[in-house]
């Protein structure tokens, strides 16, 4: 099992103590290699806070995350970046490309804090845009890119380093449906290329639908729909 | 890729913005290195002064009043080695050739050729031409003298008796003759020549040392040895001194007197000076010691001779109230053996003031002319007396009365000239006669001729010069060191500049976090994708650090400008503070180095804050709320807790909190905690408002106890009220903005908006706050402390002592101004009375001087003229509250009523036991400064320092020399001898700047050959000043008078105080404009962040004037919240001068100050919004969002 979500329950508090939303209670679910699944629920449900604890950004107030059958809450604070920088790749909605970066060193980016030979990180960098249809365009800034073109730029900066695990919050929320449907083609071929687990946050049924499985997460908890 | 491209291709891709930060950095930098420059450049050009006004000469040998043969220089020279030159040096005053312009305080230098060579100038300062003068560059301008031009010249008389000696005429003071300007001594020339501690150039005049000599009636005498021997001690300089020093060198003269079969040794002094006398005494004590004093009258009965010579003798075996006569007198009064003589004669006192004494002597017997007529030699040479060919002709300095002497006289005058007329024991003679000068007129030993080089060498040999006042100065190492130890000019001007310098990297600060919250989005990233917290702290920290550099080294650029400018100032409009304009710019690296470093290390720490406190603060917190990146900023507001429902990079939010709980944290936790490594302090919850209170209240309290204790003129107590009164507003501001946060409007309009929005960042709106109050705090307050000699100043107790005016004559006055005969003499008006002082020694310790002054000017008169004059503000045990000038004459060692005036007090090991006053005896022993290479001479010291009480203000006490109250000051005396002066109490601010005072009765048994005074505090009704002023200039002209009103002089003191505060007053007010201008900036950016919001007002139908209503009220706010913050506690800091009748303080300018700070926030407020808000798509952003 690739990742193995136990029980985990998850609040917001004011500064003052007072509980002002439990989002999860009790969550569960489990994530295989080369898995794709789908998150889906209404503004506000916890989604993205799910998404959080399964990249180790935010911690459950209760329950348990297990990475490859390792708990997650006995790495310290170093482990834990080294196991982000690794093992995980993260897609946001917005792709967050820094604007002071050409395309290429954006991707590079997680290659920095990586000790060692860098070469295989270069290489690998190199075939991703490539793939992507985005080697020609390396050397321009985000800001002469286009929506579409940042986002897949995000995709290939998640998986440079080779994780196995991608989380993707709503990838394509702020793309049209044009370059939305490029991007979800290109997370699944990718995914199932690199053998990744995969989850989805989404309120799209169209990436929903091209997942295993779908999840609805309502009061906290997640419903098997598909 | 590498961390160093991200981080410079952050660096220019925010370049707008970090160059404004940098910008921030940069006025900060150049402050604090600008003050690094101004300190160089002062330090720097007090030690070229120092060069410039002593060329090549590194020491000099003085003597007091002494004059010394110019041969000795000679001999100084070959004994060394070393280039010596003898000069003759004067005071004077000089008018210029048309008589419009006049000059006091001129410095004349008689000089040979070698001493052009000495100072290192190509021009011959010898000046051969006799009735020809060069003259320095600063009085020819003062005089509008070029070459050619003649001026006259008046000079102090340069004598070898010193000028209150009893018997001798003090007629013609001062020579005066007509100079031709042969050139003008610049400051390459060493025009500048000063032996004088000061970066101020003295008015000199160069003319030929064998001219002067000859007209002060000289033939080759000198008062300074001016000696260039580098690296030479003071001790092998007195060792070469003492093998050159001949008895002519101590105005002592031997000669063979054959008609007596004796040898006459005798001071051209007229009197021989105790300690010389005590030295002959052990070399010769057989010899025979005589004093010889001019008597009034010599009666028997009905009979009376007057004017005669009388001779105190050992030679005559006399007992006390024995006379012997001679026969002409005994004739003369009819008497003989048996027969009650009266002997009338003159004491002289301290100012000439004559009381006439009388002793009854029982004749023992009467000698034969013959045998009295070999005695004629007895009598002193007295000038104007011995020289006289008749009685009529004499000139004495005692009146003679003519109409007294008859035809007898006259014929016994041109028989037998000064030949005593009678003999009384020497014991009698002394307790009679001695005075100040000495206790002996000659020693007669037995010999001829051929016995003279014997006793020459004996004499030589016993007499040590420096106890016979010479003394060895190491002229340019004390100076240097008195220009290194002077004003530090790189600390004031820090300090002047310490707003500008906040304010700076306020900016610095704010524009820092906006950059760093802009971009806080990019944190979350560099998380996700794996970096560790550190790294992430590296990256922005060195990209910070970038921005740091940046600015630090445009400041450096910066800081040479502000440099030159405060230069520019320091030499013109600020030159009161400098009074020199001998400042050069010196930009040394290593200012420039150490400005960077400081200003990198503020720098460090407040980017470090800014990160660790501002935008790590928990990467996974903006996604919970679902918040965007670049609109974090409310979430990453300072106040969040990370412990509260968030996490720390993987550790619980319970973890995270463990261990840092205040309790037990140990100091480096917390301080590390204040930077925002971890853990948290929280200064809300009980802390502030205690805080807010405390301070309230302790505000309160001290305002309360400055009014109704009546000490309203005390501006520290204000300053420190108004002080705690601010931090207490500023506290309050803090748990205002809290309470307006976590407060709810249930109803809502423009204004409640305005406020409310005001605590969407409650950092920025506190920084503004605070920056905007404690500039008006600093800037008005500061304004208290200015002095101005008004009406209280007036008083007695004020700092002019109630005086109407000061005056320092070059020529001393030697008598007594508030006799009525002097006042009648000198047509001086009755009402007016005058304090007269002694000086002694030259510095001036005043702020006037920058050089640190070891030993300032002595001023020396007697107390009780000052009684229930100035006011004291500290003062030792010694002090007597009551009557505090009296404690002046204490004698510290001794106990009352045993008062014995060679019995002075020694160092530590004495415990005094009382004083003059009769109040309870102080136990407190007198403390010694000074620090001995052993307990042994430590030990030695300590027993045989005398030290006599002192006064001086309490501001050069404290500032410019370094020392406090219960301190002591070390002189050398006449004779040689270490004193300490004992500061016993420091006076308030007064015209006593830059002086010390003693008593006249312990001056002058320490320097005793000094002869009247040269500075006076005058008083008299302040109705007709003007009138005085004439008048008492037009008396003392010759004496070169320089008088000026006591408030003024006061005023002159205190313009310097002024400058200083002016100073900083503006600067202070340039560093809240630019805190303004920083607002501008900080709001322009708050604005555009703020587009989302702006873009809201607008999608809900707001129309654009109101969404500018909204910003504008919220800006004003902060604008008007930090006035009200920081106007009321400063009207409190500055109510000294806002109270009727104290020092006034310029409100027009403290209203201007106020109204231009709140215009410039308000212009640059309205100024903003507009342009941010004009033209803009408000929708835009909306839907870009």
């Amino acid at each position: 099992m690739l990742l193995e979500i136990k029980d985990v329950s998850k609040s917001y508090k004011s500064r003052y103590g007072k509980t002002l939303r439990e989002v999860l209670r009790g969550t569960s679910l489990s994530l295989g290699l080369g898995e794709k699944i789908a998150i889906a629920g209404p503004s506000g449900s916890g989604k993205t806070t799910l998404l959080n604890l399964a990249g180790t950004l935010d911690f459950p107030d209760k329950g348990e995350i297990f990475f490859r059958e390792r708990p997650l809450s006995g790495m310290n604070t170093a482990e834990l970046a080294g196991f982000r920088n690794r093992k995980i790749g993260f897609v946001f909605q917005f792709h967050h490309l820094l604007p002071q970066l050409t395309l290429w060193e954006n991707v590079l980016i997680p290659a920095l804090p990586v000790n060692g030979d860098k070469k295989e990180i270069y290489k690998r960098a190199e075939e991703l845009l490539l793939e992507t249809g985005l080697w020609d365009i390396r050397h321009q800034k985000p800001g002469e890119l286009s929506g579409g073109e940042c986002q897949r730029t995000a995709v290939v900066r998640a998986l440079v380093n080779g994780p196995s695990l991608l989380l993707a919050d709503e990838p394509t929320g702020s793309l049209d449906s044009e370059n939305a449907d490029m991007l979800t083609k290109l997370l699944i071929r990718l995914g199932e290329k690199e053998n990744l687990g995969m989850i989805v946050v989404t309120h799209s049924m169209d990436i929903a639908s091209r997942m295993d499985r779908i999840y609805n997460l309502k009061d906290g908890r997640l419903e098997k729909t598909q | 890729m590498q961390f160093r491209r991200l981080i410079s291709r952050s660096f220019f891709h925010y370049l707008k913005g970090n160059l404004l930060a940098g910008g921030g950095l940069a006025v900060a930098t150049a402050v604090i290195t600008g003050a690094f420059i101004i300190g160089d450049s002062l330090s720097h050009s007090l030690e070229r002064a120092v060069i410039m006004r002593l060329g090549g000469i590194t020491h000099s040998v003085t003597a007091g009043e002494r004059l010394f043969t110019m041969e000795m220089g000679d001999r100084f020279a070959e004994e060394s080695g070393h280039p010596v030159s003898s000069a003759l040096v004067a005071g004077g005053m000089a008018i210029s050739g048309d008589g419009t312009q006049r000059l006091n305080r001129v410095q004349v230098i008689g000089a040979d050729d070698s001493f052009s060579s000495l100072l290192g100038s190509g021009l011959d300062y010898s000046v051969t031409e006799p009735g020809e003068a060069i003259v320095s560059e600063n009085m020819a301008g003062r005089l509008g003298l070029e070459a050619g031009d003649f001026l006259m010249l008046r000079m102090k008389r340069a004598g070898v008796i010193p000028m209150n000696t009893p018997l001798v005429s003090d007629a013609d003071q001062s020579v005066t003759r007509r100079l031709m300007v042969a050139a003008i001594a610049g400051d390459d020339d060493y025009g500048r020549f000063n032996l004088r501690v000061s970066q101020t150039a003295p008015f000199n005049v160069f003319v030929n040392a064998a001219w002067l000599n000859s007209v002060m009636g000289l033939d080759g005498m000198a008062n300074i040895l001016l000696v260039a021997h580098e690296d030479a001690a003071a001790g092998e300089l007195e060792e070469h001194l003492a093998a050159a020093f001949r008895l002519e060198d101590g105005n002592l003269s031997v000669r063979a007197v054959q008609h007596r079969g004796m040898i006459e040794i005798s001071s051209e002094r007229v009197f021989i000076e105790d300690h010389v006398s005590e030295r002959l005494d052990s070399v010769f004590p057989d010899g025979d010691r005589v004093l010889t004093y001019f008597v009034n009258s010599l009666e028997k009965g009905e009979n009376d001779t007057p004017y005669s010579f009388v001779a105190a003798t050992g030679r005559r075996g006399l007992e006390p109230g024995q006379v012997v006569i001679n026969e002409w007198l005994a004739a003369d009064l009819g008497a003989g053996a048996g027969d009650t003589l009266l002997m009338r004669y003159w004491e002289t006192g301290t100012r000439r003031e004559l009381t006439e004494q009388e002793t009854s002597l029982v004749v023992e017997r009467v000698i034969g002319m013959d045998e009295a007529a070999a005695d004629s030699v007895l009598m002193p040479f007295l000038p104007g007396l011995s020289d006289a060919g008749s009685c009529r002709d004499w000139d004495a300095g005692v009146p003679v009365e003519l109409g007294r002497i008859r035809d007898a006289d006259e014929d016994y005058w041109d028989d037998y000239r000064g030949t005593p007329k009678a003999y009384i024991s020497l014991e009698e003679g002394q307790r009679l006669w001695t005075n100040r000068f000495g206790n002996l007129t000659s020693v007669w030993l037995p010999g001829g001729e051929d016995d003279i080089s014997a006793v020459r060498e004996a004499i030589e040999t016993a007499i040590d010069p420096m106890q016979t006042g010479f003394q060895v100065n190491e002229l340019r190492e004390q100076g240097l060191q008195s220009a290194a130890a002077g004003v530090d000019f790189g600390m004031l001007f820090g300090g002047l500049g310490f707003f500008v310098m906040m304010a700076g990297i306020m900016l610095f600060f704010l524009l820092m976090l906006f950059n760093l919250e802009k971009r806080s989005g990019q944190v979350r990233l560099f998380s996700s994708l794996g970096y560790s917290r550190p790294l992430i702290r590296k990256i922005y920290l060195a990209e910070g650090m970038l921005v740091a550099f940046a600015g630090g080294v445009g400041g450096l650029l910066l800081a040479a400008g502000y440099g030159e400018l405060v230069r520019y100032a320091l030499t013109g409009v600020w030159q009161d503070i400098v009074r020199t304009e001998l400042l050069v710019l010196v930009v040394r690296p290593s200012s420039l180095g150490w400005g960077l470093a400081v200003s990198l290390s503020l720098a460090l720490l407040v980017i470090t804050l800014g990160i660790n406190r501002y935008i790590l603060k928990g990467p996974g917190q903006n996604e919970g709320s679902g918040q965007k990146a670049g609109e974090e900023s409310s979430d990453w507001a300072p106040d969040e807790d990370p412990g509260k429902g968030n996490s720390r990079d993987g550790v619980p939010a319970e973890k995270a909190s463990e261990g840092n709980s205040r309790k037990g944290v140990p100091v480096m936790n917390r301080i590390r905690a204040l930077l925002g490594y971890g853990g948290k302090i929280r200064f809300s919850g009980r802390l502030i408002p205690a805080g807010a209170w405390l301070c309230a209240v302790g505000g309160l309290a001290i305002l309360a106890l400055q009014i109704f204790s009546g000490r309203n003129t005390d501006p520290a107590g204000f300053f420190i009220s108004g002080g705690l009164l601010l931090v207490a507003l500023l506290l309050f501001s803090h748990m205002a903005l809290a309470r307006i946060e976590k407060s709810g409007f249930t109803k809502i309009d423009m204004t409640r908006l305005s406020i409310k929005n005001l605590s969407r960042n409650r950092t920025r709106s506190l920084s503004i706050i605070t920056l905007l109050a404690l500039g008006m705090f600093v800037i008005i307050a500061t304004g208290s402390f200015r002095k101005d000699a008004a009406t209280a100043e007036m008083h007695p107790e004020g700092g002019t002592g109630g005086f109407l005016f000061i005056a320092e004559a070059t020529v001393p006055v030697l008598h007594n101004l508030n006799t009525r005969e002097t006042q009648l003499d000198l047509n001086i008006p009755g009402d007016v009375s005058f304090v007269q002082f002694m000086a002694g020694y030259a510095d001036d310790a005043s702020c006037l001087n920058l050089n640190e002054v070891p030993n300032p000017r002595i001023l020396a008169t007697d107390p009780e003229h000052l009684e229930g004059r100035f006011s004291f503000v500290t003062g030792t045990e010694w002090l007597d509250r009551e009557n505090p000038w009296q404690s002046l004459n204490r004698e510290p060692g001794n106990t009352p009523g045993t008062s014995d005036p060679g019995n002075a007090p020694t160092g530590r090991s004495s415990a005094p036991t009382g004083g003059c006053s009769g109040t309870s005896a102080p136990d407190m022993a007198v403390t010694l400064d000074k620090e001995y290479g052993s307990d042994e001479q430590q030990q030695a010291h300590n027993t045989s320092v005398p030290v006599i009480p002192a006064i001086a203000d309490q501001a050069v006490i404290q500032w410019g020399l370094n020392k406090r109250v219960g301190d002591t000051l070390f002189y050398t005396d006449e004779r040689g001898r270490e004193i300490g002066l004992l500061l016993i109490g420091g006076l308030a601010n007064s015209v006593f700047q830059g002086n010390v005072i003693v008593s006249e009765e312990h001056f002058l048994r320490h320097f005793p050959s000094t002869s009247g005074s040269s500075f006076f505090l005058v008083d008299a009704g302040h109705d007709r000043t003007e009138e005085l002023r004439e008048e008492l200039d037009f008396i003392f002209r010759d004496h070169g008078w320089e008088m000026t009103t006591a408030a003024e002089r006061l005023n002159e003191f205190n313009s310097v105080e002024n400058t200083y505060l002016g100073i900083f007053m503006m600067l202070g007010a340039l560093g809240v404009l630019l805190g303004i201008a920083g607002l501008a900036v900080v709001m322009a950016r708050s604005i555009a962040e703020r587009r989302a919001e702006i873009a809201l007002y607008a999608s809900l139908g707001y129309k654009r004037s109101q969404i500018i209503s909204i910003i504008l009220r919220e800006y004003l706010v902060l604008l008007g919240w930090g006035l009200a913050v920081g106007v009321p506690p400063a009207m409190i800091g500055a109510l000294p001068s806002l109270l009727p009748g104290t020092q006034q303080m310029n409100q027009a300018f403290l209203a201007m100050i106020i109204a231009a700070i709140f215009l410039h926030g308000v212009f640059w407020i309205v100024v903003t919004s507009l342009l941010m808000i004009r033209g803009r798509n408000l929708t835009a952003a909306l839907r870009n969002d």
